[in-house]
């Protein structure tokens, strides 16, 4: 498949290079321009005396550049693509040159071993060995996350008794102190709530501040409720309690469990900034199975994200669900025959995300978001923070949503089929279906 | 539930220490989870602040009010579907990775297309467009029935929020600028009903907002509007008497022009003296009684001109100035000519180049556009003092419409030009003016004329020439020159001229933008 120049620029590591990326989109640039089915190459004159060899795998895609960027994909590979896709007649079919095909055979062998990797292997003693120092580790990190969420248990009992009105007056430093102290703990997704929820009260213009506060402390007060009875819950709610303090998972260990295989739509896709990471995020819909999936990915600086999804397209694949009492999140172990999108599953109503909800919330109590894909809403013209149901019901949106207008653009007051996600009271729109098409907000509303 | 809810975070706002009380036990099965033991009311209040929330969400209950009235939707439409790739460049453009004025340009190309603004991209261009009034132009004819229907939602766009209706309610009851923005696109709509509302409103409008509203007159002017402007010459406010004398001065066989050149044909005569040049004779009028006043003379000063020659210029100005190519009998170019070898040579030119700027400012007829045509090419190489006497505000014009080259009045210029024009200050600076001030894309013979300039010239670039000015001209033209000759004339130039450095990346910017544009006209033919 190729990618239309949107989808292209948006696997840019930043906007510089998609800048650069499409000043290089030109023929003039390029020389030996050739592809296969598998990969596209070219040689892109630069300020040095030999071109650069630019290579893309179209199956990720991936990329590869002989030069001394450290951006990925490179302004190089980002410009071949481009140029592929305003001007395809350039790029004859013919044969791989050598050094295409030795990177992407070297591909594929990395991709064997990976695989290969996955499977366990060592002498028996060495495991038992190695299980043991696992253990001892594993011991002295459940008392440390122990003993620092009585401390916060102490620490929220003190805050309720003062009163959430007079801590405000303490300032951010009083949460970074309890964030810090649950840092050492090892529980480092909790020291972020925290800190996240101490900002949320000194921050301007949210509404409601006080109350979102309230709700997020109290959670984090049922997780260290949950951490000192988890010997009583079922083992897949256990492993989400354990996530949600900040034990992690390898990716090879997911990559270890059952796949689920089907046709994997590519529904929604946001990129954030998460402190120094760059975080992206994407909701897979399969359409055999009806599952939903999460996937995300991190990148560090400039550097680009591993995995290409681009919303609006569809594959065949492989994903590994990480355990847990509703499973989301995953890990892609098989993406082949990327294509654009061309259908989607019928949308449901208000009524059965309501019951699909509950039911999540019964199996795992701590979910923060629910995906839905729901059908026939129309953006209310006069109060642009709801949109209502084919019943006329009022649905809240997010309040963090920002683009209540784009909605109503596509929609000109008649319904439309949102995919978004539902926390229990409002709805976060991430992409709309219509005519055929699939509209990322976060990428395709321009602001 | 909600009532409990409340009761809960009240209670942790001011904290059970100074509430001096424990929360109230939770309702129905809600109850049951919570410890029965005496445990410390700080937890009882967390556990039962979780509790209900995860309740409240597991069972939200939608707030049931129908929309008040049915629902306003936008009229079904279907319009010729814009080609995706010609969107992809939308894409590009709107991410402000290219030089701006490029948006302007797809917009014009979509329309010529037949085809409508795609939904999503309404927004971001509507709020472009609100910042940037000169968007607005080309924006409105491709807004279709969705566009005027967003529009009417968002009270910065209401500028685009046609539709009789809308203006009528806006002239009714908008602020004094919105007043003016519905009259003007009443005025655009039907020119009759605007004037009428404006007459009978009239008399009750505050003095200081009248010249502002009678300048809407401008847009669509007309020999009808003249009783109206004619009375407005005697309002009590000089700002009302300016707009309504520069109006009328526009006015083409208005009474106030045929006053005016009642006043000067006594006054002009061409003499032939032997062996010297024809020239004109100007007497210059004794006084400026109330009538001549009445008219406008004199109102403003005109600096570096004495008063009675100012007064020349204002009579001048507002004589449309074919009237001279008839009675003189002579070309424009014979006209400047008469004028260059005049005494008052600046007076004579200022009040002509002025009258071709109001005149010519709206659909130039073909007398108009040969005045407009011989005025710049007699400019490029008129002496300086000549030169200064043409206002610049003139060379607007002469853009605005220097993409309607049938008769070759604008390739004209191009052969006009000095040998050595690069390095001339004046004539670049002019280029310049030219390429930015205009709105469509130069025909393909005119632009195949100015690459044929530019390429003998630009070998030649002197150092000590203009290089910033070059460097602005090379990119306006980059903006207006036909896109794919301009293409294709890449090879040849590049053969000409292979500067190093600055200069080298100077014309890569320019192939590099003339590409984008070629690229964007193509992506129109696509079929979607």
């Amino acid at each position: 498949m190729t990618l239309d120049s949107h989808q292209i620029l948006a696997l840019a590591p930043d906007s510089a290079s998609a800048k650069a990326g499409s000043q290089l989109a030109t023929p003039r640039n390029w020389s030996n321009l050739g592809r296969s089915d598998a990969a596209l190459w070219g040689e892109c004159q630069g300020s040095g005396k030999t071109p650069y060899r630019t290579q893309i795998d179209l199956g990720g895609p991936a990329f590869k550049c002989t030069c001394p960027s450290r951006k990925f994909p490179c302004k190089h590979g980002l410009g071949l693509y481009l140029l592929r896709a305003s001007e395809p007649t350039l790029f004859g079919q013919i044969d791989e040159p050598a050094w295409v095909s030795d990177w992407l055979q070297g591909r594929q062998v990395r991709q064997e071993k990976k695989a290969e990797r996955a499977a366990p292997d060592a002498s028996p003693e060495a495991a038992a060995a190695a299980a043991a120092q696992a253990r001892k580790r594993e011991d002295k990190r459940e008392d440390k996350v122990s003993a620092g969420l009585m401390e916060l248990q102490t620490w929220l009992h003190d805050l309720a008794r003062e009163g959430l009105a007079s801590v405000r007056s303490h300032g951010q430093a009083f949460w970074d102190a309890i964030a810090a102290r649950m840092a050492d703990a090892q529980a480092a997704p909790v020291a972020r709530r925290l800190r996240r929820a101490g900002s949320m009260l000194y921050q301007s213009g949210l509404r409601n501040a006080e109350g979102l506060v309230a709700h997020e402390l109290a959670s984090l007060y049922l997780l260290t409720q949950a951490w000192q009875r988890i010997d009583q819950l079922e083992p897949a709610l256990q492993a989400d309690v354990r996530t949600l303090l900040g034990w992690t998972m390898s990716q090879d260990e997911v990559l270890r469990q059952s796949a689920v295989a089907d046709t994997w739509r590519v529904l929604a896709q946001t990129t954030f900034d998460d402190d120094r990471l760059r975080v992206r995020s994407t909701w897979l819909h399969g359409a055999a199975t009806g599952r939903w999936a999460l996937h995300l990915q991190y990148a560090v600086g400039t550097q680009g994200f591993e995995q290409q999804l681009a919303p609006g397209t569809v594959f065949d694949g492989d994903l590994c669900f990480y355990p847990g009492a509703w499973p989301l999140r995953v890990q892609i172990q098989r993406q082949d025959d990327p294509r654009p999108l061309s259908a989607i599953a019928a949308p449901s109503d208000f009524d059965a995300l309501l019951d699909t909800h509950a039911n999540a919330l019964a199996a795992q109590p701590f979910l923060e978001r629910h995906p839905v894909l729901l059908g026939g809403l129309v953006p209310d013209s006069a109060d642009h923070g709801i949109v209502r149901d084919a019943q006329g019901r009022r649905i809240a949106l997010h309040p963090a949503f920002r683009h209540p207008l784009h909605l109503l653009a596509l929609s000109g007051g008649h319904p439309l089929t949102v995919c978004g996600e539902w926390d229990g009271r409002t709805l976060l729109p991430l992409s709309v279906w219509q005519d055929g098409r699939l509209y990322n907000i976060d990428s395709d509303f321009l602001t | 539930m909600n009532d409990a809810d409340r009761q809960l975070r009240q209670l942790l706002k001011i904290g059970t220490a100074r509430a001096g009380r424990a929360p109230a036990g939770l309702a129905g099965p809600l109850a049951a989870l919570l410890p029965a033991d005496a445990a410390p009311p700080e937890a009882v209040l967390w556990l039962s602040l979780g509790a209900l929330d995860l309740w409240e969400r597991s069972g939200f209950v939608a707030t049931d009010r129908p929309a008040p009235a049915p629902a306003h939707a936008a009229a079904p439409e279907m319009p010729r579907p814009c080609p995706p790739r010609a969107q992809a460049v939308l894409a590009l453009l709107l991410r402000g990775l290219h030089p701006a004025g490029l948006e302007a340009e797809w917009l014009c190309q979509l329309h010529q297309h037949g085809g409508q603004l795609p939904a999503h991209f309404l927004p971001k261009l509507l709020d472009a467009a609100t910042r940037q009034p000169n968007l607005r132009a080309p924006l409105l004819p491709v807004l279709g029935e969705r566009g005027h229907w967003l529009a009417h939602l968002q009270p910065e766009w209401s500028w685009a929020a046609a539709g009789a209706d809308a203006d009528a309610a806006l002239w009714d009851t908008g602020t004094p600028e919105q007043r003016v923005a519905a009259l003007r696109n009443w005025r655009m709509r039907d020119p009759r009903a605007a004037s009428a509302a404006l007459s009978t409103a009239w008399s009750s409008e505050p003095p200081e907002q009248r010249a502002a509203l009678l300048a809407v007159l401008g847009t669509g002017l007309g020999p009808d509007d003249e009783a109206f402007l004619e009375a407005a010459l005697d309002d009590r406010r000089k700002e009302v008497r300016a707009v309504a004398q520069r109006l009328l001065a526009r006015l083409p066989g208005s009474r106030l022009a045929q006053r005016m050149q009642d006043r000067l044909l006594p006054l002009l005569r061409v003499e032939k003296p032997l062996l010297r040049p024809a020239h004109i004779e100007l007497a210059l009028p004794a006084a400026c009684d109330a009538a001549m006043r009445r008219d406008g003379i004199g109102i403003a000063p005109r600096y570096g001109l004495g008063e009675k020659a100012g007064w020349i210029v204002d009579m001048l100005a507002a004589i449309d100035p074919q009237t001279w190519t008839r009675h003189f009998d002579r070309t424009p170019r014979a006209c400047l000519a008469l004028a260059e070898h005049s005494e008052f040579a600046t007076v004579l030119v200022r009040g002509w180049a002025l009258a071709v700027q109001h005149h010519a400012a709206n659909a130039p007829s073909p007398g108009l556009r040969a005045w407009l045509r011989d005025l710049t090419t007699w400019w490029v190489d008129a002496k300086p003092a000549l030169r200064d006497a043409v206002p610049d505000s003139l060379f607007d014009v002469v853009a605005a419409h220097f993409a309607q080259d049938e008769d070759g009045a604008s390739s004209a210029l191009f052969d006009a030009l000095s040998g050595r024009w690069i390095g001339d200050g004046f004539q670049m600076r002019l280029l310049v003016r030219l390429a930015a001030g205009t709105q469509q894309a130069w025909p393909a013979s005119l632009s195949r004329r100015a690459l044929q300039r530019l390429q003998t010239a630009l070998p030649v670039l002197p150092d000590a020439g203009h290089p910033w000015l070059v460097r602005q001209m090379l990119s306006g033209l980059a903006l207006v020159l036909d896109p794919a000759t301009a293409a294709a004339s890449e090879a040849d130039l590049r053969a000409a001229w292979q500067p190093d450095g600055e200069w080298s990346r100077a014309v890569d910017e320019f192939f590099d933008l003339v590409r984008l544009r070629h690229e964007m006209t193509l992506s129109f033919q696509e079929p979607a």
